[in-house]
C-alpha cells in the first residue's frame, strides 16, 4: 500500500510541484514574520516613548513639589536660627536632615532638572550636611552653637539659589 | 593613600582655582570653602596647628558626606612630594578664600573708582 503510494507521487512528480509551491509559501511566511516584528518593534518604542514621557512627567511634579517643599523649609530654617534659642538648634537639625533626605529624592536623571541645577541642589544637600555636623557636635559637646550669622548668610544664599532652580525649571530654562 | 586620581583631581582643583573657574564658596564654618559639582563636591579647610598651619581637601559625597580626606602628610611618593602638596594645597586654600569672599572683585572694582578718580 505504501509502496503504490510513494510510486504514483514519484511517477507524477508530486515532489517537485511541492517544491515549486513551497518556496512562495515560505518566502511568504517569511515576509509575514518580518512584518509582524517590525510591527512589534514600532509598538516598543510607542510605548517606551510614552513610558519616557510620563516619567519625565512624574519626575517634573516631583522636583517642582520638592523644590517648594524645601524652599518653605528653608525659611523655616532661617526663622528658627535667626530667634537664636538653644532649643530651637534642635528643630533646625531636624529641619536641615530632612530638607536634605527630601532633595535626595529627586530623579535626577528623568527630571527637568539641567547640570547646573544639579550642582545646585547638590550644593544645597553638601552645606545642610554640614550644619547638622555642627550642630551634632556643638549639641553633643554642650559647645557654642554655631555661628548664627554666618549661618544665616548661607541659608538665604540656599533659599536664593533653590528659588532660582524652582523658577527656572516652571519656565522650562535653565544653563 | 592618595592615589594619581586624587594627584590628578588636587593638581586640577588648583590650577581651575588660580585660574578663576572653580567657584568657592563660603560656608557656616570658618576657614571652609566649598566648590560644588552635580554629584559631589570638595571642601578645602585649614587650621591652626602646633607646626604652622594645616590644609586638607574633603571630598564629599552626593549625600554631602565627607568620604574623603586628604592632607598634604598623605602624599609621599614619586608623583608629589609632601612639600608640593603642601603648596598646591595652601594656594588652592588661598585662592578658594579670594573666590568665595570676592576679593579680586572688591580689588578690580576699588582700583577702577582710584583710576577714574586720578583721572578727574
Amino acid at each position: 500500500m505504501l509502496e503504490r503510494a510513494v510510486g504514483y507521487v514519484v511517477a507524477h512528480h508530486w515532489g517537485d510541484v511541492a517544491s515549486v509551491v513551497g518556496l512562495p509559501l515560505t518566502l511568504g511566511g517569511l515576509a509575514l514574520t518580518l512584518l509582524a516584528a517590525l510591527r512589534a518593534r514600532q509598538a516598543a518604542q510607542v510605548a517606551g516613548i510614552a513610558v519616557a514621557e510620563l516619567r519625565s512627567g512624574l519626575a517634573y511634579d516631583d522636583a517642582v513639589e520638592v523644590l517648594s517643599a524645601s524652599i518653605a523649609m528653608l525659611e523655616e530654617i532661617r526663622y528658627l536660627n535667626r530667634i537664636s534659642v538653644r532649643d530651637a538648634q534642635w528643630l533646625v537639625l531636624e529641619r536641615c536632615a530632612s530638607m536634605r533626605r527630601k532633595l535626595l529624592t529627586i530623579d535626577t536623571a528623568a527630571g527637568p532638572l539641567t547640570g547646573s541645577h544639579r550642582t545646585t541642589i547638590q550644593n544645597a544637600v553638601t552645606h545642610l550636611r554640614r550644619l547638622e555636623k555642627q550642630l551634632e557636635k556643638s549639641m553633643s559637646q554642650d559647645d557654642a552653637v554655631p555661628d548664627g550669622v554666618k549661618t544665616t548668610q548661607i541659608v538665604s544664599r540656599l533659599l536664593d539659589n533653590i528659588e532660582a532652580v524652582l523658577r527656572e525649571v516652571r519656565q522650562g530654562t535653565g544653563a | 593613600m592618595p592615589t594619581a586620581k586624587h594627584i590628578e583631581m588636587l593638581r586640577l582643583l588648583h590650577s581651575q582655582t588660580l585660574k578663576g573657574v572653580t567657584a568657592w564658596e563660603t560656608t557656616a564654618e570658618d576657614d571652609v570653602y566649598l566648590a560644588s559639582f552635580p554629584s559631589y563636591g570638595v571642601a578645602i579647610r585649614s587650621w591652626d596647628a602646633s607646626d604652622g598651619t594645616g590644609y586638607s581637601l574633603q571630598i564629599t559625597n552626593n549625600e554631602g558626606s565627607v568620604v574623603a580626606e586628604l592632607r598634604a602628610g598623605d602624599f609621599e611618593g614619586p608623583d608629589l612630594r609632601v612639600s608640593e602638596a603642601y603648596s598646591l594645597l595652601k594656594e588652592t586654600f588661598e585662592g578658594a578664600r579670594r573666590i568665595a569672599m570676592g576679593v579680586d572683585q572688591a580689588v578690580d572694582s576699588i582700583l577702577d573708582n582710584l583710576r577714574s578718580q586720578q583721572a578727574a
